[in-house]
């Protein structure tokens, strides 16, 4: 074809070709990502293509374990609301250099990221030493399955996830449309960079139940885990009744390969399956499942008791599991929070008193190292008030109510009596 | 005999009710220049919108969304 200078050009190609190629190429991109792991689910968030005056602060939960770890963490953005997996590495902490547009502080359980954008973002991570552990959860489903002869048969499902609130509830959902019920609260495991395969083991398998399916030994690939875009990540074991014992009892012993040590322990035993039904599952979810409703109540070993509570808009994740402990408070900002936050003149007064820099440093940077920020010079720096959004940061993560006290405390220790007096003043 | 044996303890099944409620996966608000947050509690996010983030008589609707739908995750390759 010509155009009107007289010279050639290509006809457009098909749209839907041009996507193809286009999606070809963005798996290219990404998977330049060697050896990482995904820290968090992704988290989408709007408003787009707005340029903030001051940081948002988004905070959510991550499953890596940030103790003595060597972690390299990055923060991916999803530049545009395009629906393909293009992703771009926006931040890697302790990589930042003058200009950064976005901090992120990862504290153990969850992390908070400062930008003046907002966009879809994901945390990712690769092990610098090859030890560091992703925390991830077991949890053990029960199904029935009804059968055309007189025999019952049922479905043991070993489910494994990433610790994060998002995932357990993602898991309870779609076992429970399958007609599974959680057999147990699910238990935390540290699962190691180590390329180890997570080993399944069932054992004492109760009198009355024979396996019929499934091996009682099984190997989990190493990257099935690791690499968590590649599912399932569940093992199926069914069970069949064979005696009129109705009491469904095992033990499991969930561990890697080449870490024993960090092996997590289930023994189950259930109350009489045939005496529960129709209590506990909604009666809209009937249909889904094999079954008519039914309810598991658990016989289980109240040492490795673990609780999901919330208490005044704060979730408090509890494990009493010997080594496994482990306690989260994550702290959600209620309706109350103006209650506990500086107000606006104090604020400002805060901002003037160490926005400007001292020569003996006791000024927004010594308050961002008492308040344990790592890697903040080159965003805040670049920031209109690096104390306002510290200060706004603070707020995010102690969220509690000695914080106006500890505030005071910690300026009371960087020699700033004339800061510590404005909090003081508030407590 | 091992401890699990000795103590048998029922647990309600508190995990399961909680689940009964559809988990909230999404949430939006219009913010002003006074600021704001946002909270998806089940799933423990948060966004923080300060005041004075946006302009004096401006609006915008914040959103916030938790999914792990897997043509959404980035690709990640095996290898160390």
């Amino acid at each position: 074809m010509k155009n009107g200078t007289g010279q050639y050009y290509k006809k457009v190609p098909n749209m839907n070709i041009l996507n193809v190629i286009f999606n070809r190429l963005q798996i290219l991109t990404n998977s330049l990502f060697l050896g990482e792991t995904q820290l968090t689910p992704v988290i989408r968030c709007g408003i787009k293509n707005v340029h903030f005056l001051k940081a948002i602060i988004l905070s959510f939960p991550h499953c890596a374990s940030t103790k003595n770890s060597s972690w390299i963490i990055s923060v991916l953005q999803k530049p545009e609301e395009v629906n393909s997996g293009h992703w771009t590495k926006v931040l890697t902490i302790g990589q930042e250099s003058q200009g950064v547009p976005i901090f992120a502080q990862v504290d153990p359980g969850r992390v908070f990221l400062a930008c003046e954008f907002l966009s879809d973002f994901v945390l990712v991570g690769k092990s610098f030493s090859g030890l560091d552990t992703k925390i991830i959860k077991v949890g053990i489903f029960l199904s029935k399955k009804l059968d055309a002869q007189e025999s019952t048969y049922y479905n043991v499902r070993i489910c494994v996830f990433e610790d994060t609130p998002y995932a357990l509830y993602d898991c309870i959902e779609n076992e429970r449309r399958l007609g599974g019920a959680l057999l147990c609260e699910p238990k935390t495991m540290h699962f190691q960079d180590s390329c180890s395969d997570l080993c399944f083991n069932m054992r004492d398998i109760g009198l009355g139940w024979k396996l019929t399916s499934g091996r009682k030994y099984n190997e989990m690939p190493f990257s099935s885990i690791w690499n968590t875009n590649i599912r399932p990540t569940h093992h199926n074991i069914t069970l069949q009744q064979i005696d009129s014992i109705n009491i469904l009892e095992f033990s499991l012993s969930v561990y890697q390969k080449q870490k024993q040590s960090n092996c997590v322990n289930f023994n189950i035993k259930t109350n009489d399956l045939n005496c529960n039904y129709d209590v506990c599952f909604p009666k809209r979810l009937s249909s889904c499942s094999m079954e008519k409703n039914y309810s598991v109540n658990i016989l289980e070993n109240p040492l490795i008791y673990s609780s999901l509570t919330k208490k005044k808009g704060r979730y408090e994740y509890v494990y009493n599991g010997g080594r496994n402990f482990r306690k989260d408070n994550f702290n959600i900002i209620d309706n109350n929070y103006e209650a506990h936050v500086l107000g606006k003149s104090d604020k400002a007064l805060l901002c003037k008193l160490l926005d400007a820099q001292t020569p003996n440093g006791n000024d927004w940077r010594l308050l961002a190292e008492k308040l344990k920020l790592t890697c903040f010079y080159y965003y805040f720096s670049n920031t209109c008030s690096p104390t306002e959004n510290i200060l706004n940061l603070w707020l995010c993560r102690h969220y509690d109510t000695n914080m106006l006290s500890n505030l005071a405390r910690i300026f009371r220790e960087m020699n700033r009596i004339d800061c510590a007096s404005v909090v003081e003043r508030r407590c | 005999m091992s401890p699990s044996l000795k103590n048998n303890v029922s647990i309600d099944s508190k995990l399961l009710r909680a689940s009964d409620d559809p988990l909230e996966t999404t949430v939006s608000k219009i913010i002003s220049s006074e600021g704001g947050f946002l909270n998806l509690d089940k799933c423990g996010v948060s966004l923080f919108v300060p005041e004075g983030a946006i302009d004096k008589d401006e609006r915008e609707l914040f959103s916030i969304e938790v999914t792990d739908e897997e043509w959404n995750r980035p690709i990640l390759q095996e290898g160390t």
